[in-house]
């Protein structure tokens, strides 16, 4: 009886946690939206204006189109409506005709893809190697991890890639050069774009691994007589994970939401493009649906890791 | 190392790829694509930029050029030296200077079955000036009688002077004699359209593969956006036979010019589209095929002649004299094929017998730098200046442009002492710039739409838009207007290049040079055509070999 009431305080402390977070994340989401647009209208450059130019009674029949004859607080309004109420980001002005939310709806899966492929080979190696360098500081293991995580931290992704290509695909010939539709495809762009992932993963849990080293329950543990095999994965590992989990949140969104230079380079169809091209063509409706996808989906993941690290972690007591 | 190579391969096959399937419907496919497949006549070729549309009425970039060029086909079409031949229709017939009577072909039909007929190019043209489609290219159907009018919103679409006599019979009556007519009707905004597929799709139209028919020697089997584009000779194509390729694909969009030529250097592409300067040495050690071809472009300041040094003549000439073009095209370009431009009109466009530059050559000695300093000095007397202050030079913000606007800073320091700051802008932001006529001088350039010398010449009339100069001359215009109407050849040409010296003259303009595109192709694939206008490349005449063996 007295658990079930204190399972029903708990839930009841989520809920109200909860419904305060999705409030924020509307008011920040309105925000956001609201500072892009009015940003946006005011870059310079005309984002009808093409390389030949257009009669008159076509320019006017372009803006009607697009709706940039109206009052920009109009403009404001509408778009406001149809975006936070019907979730219609609206048409493309430089992919004429095609709906925005079909851009992202189609682009955002091989970024997510690369990006989960990514982040999990980053995750893995890095902590091993952090782990590993981490027990053996001073050794070489720990040496040679710390070199591979300089040179991940400093190689800059674009070069990686192109010596990724040469070696695993043109020399060695065991990788394709690019493309993207099969899990080989994967394999040098998630390592070009995890690269500085794992690096900095390997450091943070390098440090973190001798930070919990010199802590009192590990020293009880090692006093217990538990194995050193134990004592690495039950107490220090686990300890150790919880900076690199509040670190890996934020992060996740950003590399789920695809990368410009890797997709180039590799010909990979994700969202990461648009984010560049979108803003040098002035293509309106694009800018603002990227950014309040990207601004949703960050909020979500975040909250999703502030959730995960209070399950992993008892100290920390969620609060609005 | 090959040891090496096989055992890593075949741990990886085994352990990890087929282990770990991603369920990617391409899976299977991604792995076979192949530059060249002799066997079953096909070829691989980056997809290497996303349409903005494939509606061939509002279609403006290269590669909707490219991909309707082969899924469409206009009454006419360009053989492989540019001369307009039978397309949709089999034959044509000139009543007086300003009426053509087109004859369709019995068996031109679209991927659909049902016929081609007069009226879908009724139905296309019209829509193509109709300012409710709002068409970038709706200016290259003002050859037909009352297309500008149209499209300014002063008639209705009907008034356009197309019709059809009945279903194989096309009239068509020009604004004013066109010499060049029969080059235009081979160019994507004059293919048909069916009107019963417009009004099935409505705005959705042509924006997927399945939302359009075609009437060209290829059908679009697939399209997935900013991802791969699949060519597939159309079995109902009246001229199939002569169609060598089954497939045309394009499985990959690579932008990066490096990934584009790694592709190639894999086997993956038949060719490339391009190589960069830096790219050259690799492919010229590795014994490639190397081709260029001219891409039509030409490259040039305008000068703002409202501004008070650019606006004044004899700074313009001083300017023009001064300029080092073959410097320029061999140490900064380093491209092979690239040539200096002296006019604007380029080298390639067709003159009266033979080409242009040919018959009306058009050269000064270059870089003379002690008379642009005289030059120099009568404009710093006539502005009343000690020095002049400091120009701006408004590029776009691409590799090129910075790179050629960093050379010209540093020579027209060192030569006459002049100022060039660079003004690094988005494309967007630069045209906007050079509509406002906010620069000294800006970077631009011209591709043409259709092979004649008039897609240059009347850029700089007092009416065309895309003169950003504020430069106008009555005597220009006068030239320009007359060369429009008339049909005489020789008269025609004489009125342009007797305008195109006043350019020259004048310096409005600047122009530096005319662009080459330096690429390799497997030397398997035979017959492709690259082009300035219309379907670049295009794989009409494109054949397989077998014999050459590897590259």
């Amino acid at each position: 009886m007295r658990g079930l009431r204190r399972l029903w305080e708990r839930s009841e402390s989520l809920i109200r946690y909860l419904i305060q977070r999705i409030i924020l994340a509307v008011v920040t989401l309105l925000v956001v939206a609201t500072a892009t647009f009015f940003l946006m209208h005011a870059v310079p450059g005309d984002p009808l204006r093409q390389e030949k130019a257009v009669s008159d009674v076509v320019r006017a029949n372009l803006e009607a189109k697009y709706g940039l004859n109206k009052p920009l607080a109009e403009q404001y309004t509408t778009y406001m409506a149809n975006m936070f109420l019907r979730g219609d980001f609206g048409i493309s002005f430089k992919q004429v005709d095609r709906p925005v939310n079909r851009i992202i709806a189609e682009h955002f899966l091989p970024s997510a893809i690369l990006g989960v492929t990514a982040l999990f080979g980053a995750l893995v190696f890095g902590v091993i190697l952090g782990v590993f360098s981490g027990l053996a500081r001073g050794g070489w293991p720990d040496f040679v991890a710390m070199a591979v995580a300089v040179l991940g931290v400093s190689i800059p992704s674009f070069c990686l890639a192109y010596f990724l290509q040469q070696v695993f695909a043109l020399e060695l010939g065991i990788l394709p050069v690019g493309g993207w539709g099969s899990f080989a495809e994967t394999v040098l762009p998630a390592m070009s774009l995890g690269m500085i992932v794992m690096a900095s993963l390997a450091r943070l849990m390098r440090s973190s691994m001798l930070d919990v080293v010199q802590q009192d329950y590990v020293k009880t543990a090692k006093a217990k007589g538990l194995s050193r095999l134990e004592i690495v994965l039950r107490h220090q590992l686990r300890n150790a994970l919880l900076p690199v989990m509040v670190y890996f949140g934020p992060l996740f969104a950003t590399i789920m939401t695809g990368s410009f230079v890797i997709e180039s380079i590799f010909g990979i169809p994700g969202l990461g493009q648009f984010f560049v091209s979108a803003v040098n063509e002035l293509d309106y409706t694009v800018i603002m649906g990227l950014t309040v996808f990207y601004a949703g989906f960050t909020i979500v993941i975040i909250l999703v890791n502030d959730l995960l690290l209070a399950v992993i972690d008892p100290r920390i007591r969620l609060a609005a | 190392m090959r040891q090496l190579g096989t055992v890593v391969r075949q741990t990886f096959r085994c352990g990890l790829v087929w282990a770990c399937i991603v369920p990617l419907s391409r899976a299977a496919r991604a792995d076979e694509a192949k530059g060249v497949d002799v066997g079953r006549k096909a070829i691989s070729i980056n997809f290497y930029d996303e349409p903005k549309t494939l509606d061939a009425q509002k279609a403006d970039d290269t590669i909707a050029g490219m991909v309707l060029g082969h899924s469409f086909e206009g009454l006419t079409r360009l053989d492989p030296g540019n001369r307009p031949i039978p397309g949709q229709a089999v034959s044509w017939e000139m009543k007086g200077k300003t009426e053509y009577v087109f004859k369709l072909r019995q068996n031109a039909v679209w991927s659909d079955g049902k016929p081609v007929t007069a009226q879908d190019f009724v139905t296309a043209w019209r829509r193509a000036v109709d300012p409710k489609t709002a068409s970038q290219y709706a200016f290259i159907m003002y050859a037909v009688k009352n297309g500008e009018a149209i499209n300014a919103g002063k008639l209705p679409i009907d008034q356009l002077g197309v019709k059809a006599l009945d279903d194989h019979t096309l009239d068509v009556t020009l604004e004013r004699p066109t010499a060049y007519f029969l080059k235009l009707t081979a160019f994507a905004t004059y293919y048909p359209v069916r009107a019963d597929i417009l009004k099935q799709w409505g705005t959705a139209y042509a924006t997927d593969a399945d939302k359009m028919v075609y009437n060209g020697p290829f059908v679009i089997g697939s399209w997935k956006h900013n991802a791969a584009l699949d060519l597939v000779k159309n079995e109902k194509y009246w001229n199939k036979a002569q169609i060598h390729l089954n497939e045309i694909d394009m499985p990959y969009l690579i932008r990066d010019k490096n990934s584009e030529f790694n592709m190639f250097k894999d086997g993956k592409f038949a060719m490339t589209w391009a190589l960069t300067k830096e790219l050259l040495p690799e492919a010229q050690l590795s014994k490639m095929q190397i081709r260029k071809y001219n891409d039509g472009s030409v490259w040039y300041f305008q000068m703002n002649t409202k501004h008070k040094i650019t606006g004044n003549k004899n700074f313009r000439k001083a300017f023009q004299l001064a300029m080092n073009r073959e410097e320029f095209v061999k140490q900064v370009q380093g491209l092979p094929g690239t040539r200096p431009a002296f006019g604007l009109i380029p080298e390639y466009m067709p003159g009266v017998q033979k080409r242009y530059s040919e018959e009306y050559p058009l050269t000064f000695k270059d870089a003379q730098i002690a008379k642009a300093k005289e030059y120099l000095a009568k404009a710093k007397k006539e502005l009343g200046l000690k020095r002049f202050p400091p120009l701006d030079m408004l590029i776009t913000d691409t590799d090129d442009n910075r790179r050629d606007a960093e050379y010209f800073q540093r020579y027209y320091k060192e030569k006459l002492g002049l100022d060039l700051q660079v003004d690094v802008q988005t494309f967007k932001v630069r045209l906007e710039r050079s509509d406002k006529g906010d620069f000294d001088l800006v970077y631009s350039g011209w591709s043409p739409d259709y092979l004649d010398v008039m897609s240059f010449a009347d850029l700089f009339a007092s009416w065309n838009k895309n003169n950003n100069t504020g430069w106008s001359s009555p005597i220009y215009d006068a030239k320009i207007k007359q060369a429009m109407s008339s049909t005489n050849p020789k008269e025609r040409l004489d009125l342009i290049s007797a305008a195109e010296k006043i350019l020259v003259e004048e310096a409005p303009i600047v122009p530096f040079y005319q662009r080459f595109r330096v690429y390799t192709q497997d030397p398997r694939l035979v017959g492709v055509i690259r082009r300035a206008v219309g379907a670049d490349p295009d794989f009409y005449y494109a054949r397989l070999t077998p014999t050459l063996g590897k590259k």
